[in-house]
């Protein structure tokens, strides 16, 4: 069966992250340290979410001189839309294993 | 005067920064890999690397940034290969593998007649027997095209379950064998056959001695 798009733990990390900050450019490096993710696993998601019309991205000139342009990331509305849809359920999810799972040695 | 000897050993921030450059030697050259599409996404991971706080941590991201690499090239190579696409490449093989699968099935059932005189006399088969020669070119005539029947099969179940990857390596290995079996196992075959009815025809003036022994 074909896994749901969007709802990979990681992807969801990602989302968070975004959402936390929603109207803010974001930088690669700064989601990376924020959510924990290697870069490996990071590019791919927003990639596939820019792809998808989730994300939004801009090159944002240098404060310093000489170094290069930054690649900063924004959900948009259609984005933002979709990360509250998929961590709602996703917490929903945690609460409810979390709040009914027995406790070891009890059952 | 000499000057300050220098010391072979490098100092932390030495280290680092071969560290840093090895990081961006690393990803700027990956990155070049990257098709058109996908070039920002290069760009964008080599200017995060100039923020990365430690040399270790900036090779941690250019070897990331391999994988993104990596990874892109990938789903480019599979985009190239849509699903209609392989079924149509499919075509020739399949119809190649059941030709052959079928002339294989009939020569196996219902053998192509071989003379026992061919196996007679002075024929290089002696040793061998008339059964074993026979079985022989049966066996020759029907392994590789099993083998191709086989391999279309499952590049069938890949396609269905959509490894078209490997679905593409199977079809790369059945237009080979394809290709050696037509070129090759037939003509090969003929090639066989008649030589061993020329090997064991009696010699001229021998009238039926060997074919009345074989």
């Amino acid at each position: 069966m074909p896994r749901r798009p969007d709802t990979s733990p990681q992807t969801l990390l990602v989302f968070q992250a975004l959402l936390r900050q929603p109207n803010q450019w974001r930088y690669g490096y700064d989601l990376s340290k924020e959510t924990g993710l290697k870069s490996g696993t990071l590019y791919p998601i927003l990639i596939r979410l820019t792809n998808r019309g989730l994300l939004e991205t801009h090159w944002q000139q240098p404060e310093r001189p000489g170094r290069p342009a930054r690649h900063v990331y924004r959900l948009t509305s259609e984005g933002e839309r979709v990360a509250h849809r998929q961590i709602s359920p996703a917490h929903a999810s945690r609460q409810w294993t979390g709040a009914h799972r027995p406790a070891e040695g009890s059952a | 005067m000499r000057g300050p000897i220098r010391s072979a050993h490098l100092t932390r921030a030495e280290l680092a920064g071969r560290g840093r450059d090895l990081a961006r030697v690393i990803l700027t050259r990956a990155a070049r890999r990257l098709d058109r599409r996908h070039q920002p996404w290069g760009a964008a991971m080599l200017a995060e690397l100039e923020h990365a706080a430690t040399a270790r941590e900036a090779l941690a991201w250019a070897l990331g940034g391999l994988r993104v690499i990596w990874l892109q090239r990938a789903s480019g190579r599979h985009t190239q290969w849509p699903e209609a696409a392989v079924r149509r490449r499919l075509r020739g093989p399949r119809v190649l593998a059941t030709l052959s699968a079928v002339s294989a099935v009939v020569t196996m059932v219902f053998r192509v007649p071989v003379p026992a005189a061919a196996f007679a006399g002075s024929s290089p088969t002696d040793r061998l027997g008339p059964a074993h020669g026979d079985g022989m070119l049966a066996a020759g005539f029907a392994f590789l095209p099993l083998l191709l029947a086989l391999l279309a099969f499952l590049a069938t179940i890949a396609i269905a379950s959509n490894r078209i990857r490997l679905a593409k390596r199977l079809l790369e290995v059945t237009a080979v064998l394809g290709g050696f079996t037509a070129v090759w196992v037939g003509p090969l075959a003929v090639a066989a056959r008649a030589w061993l009815a020329v090997a064991a025809r009696p010699p001229a003036g021998d009238t039926g001695q060997h074919s009345q022994a074989g």
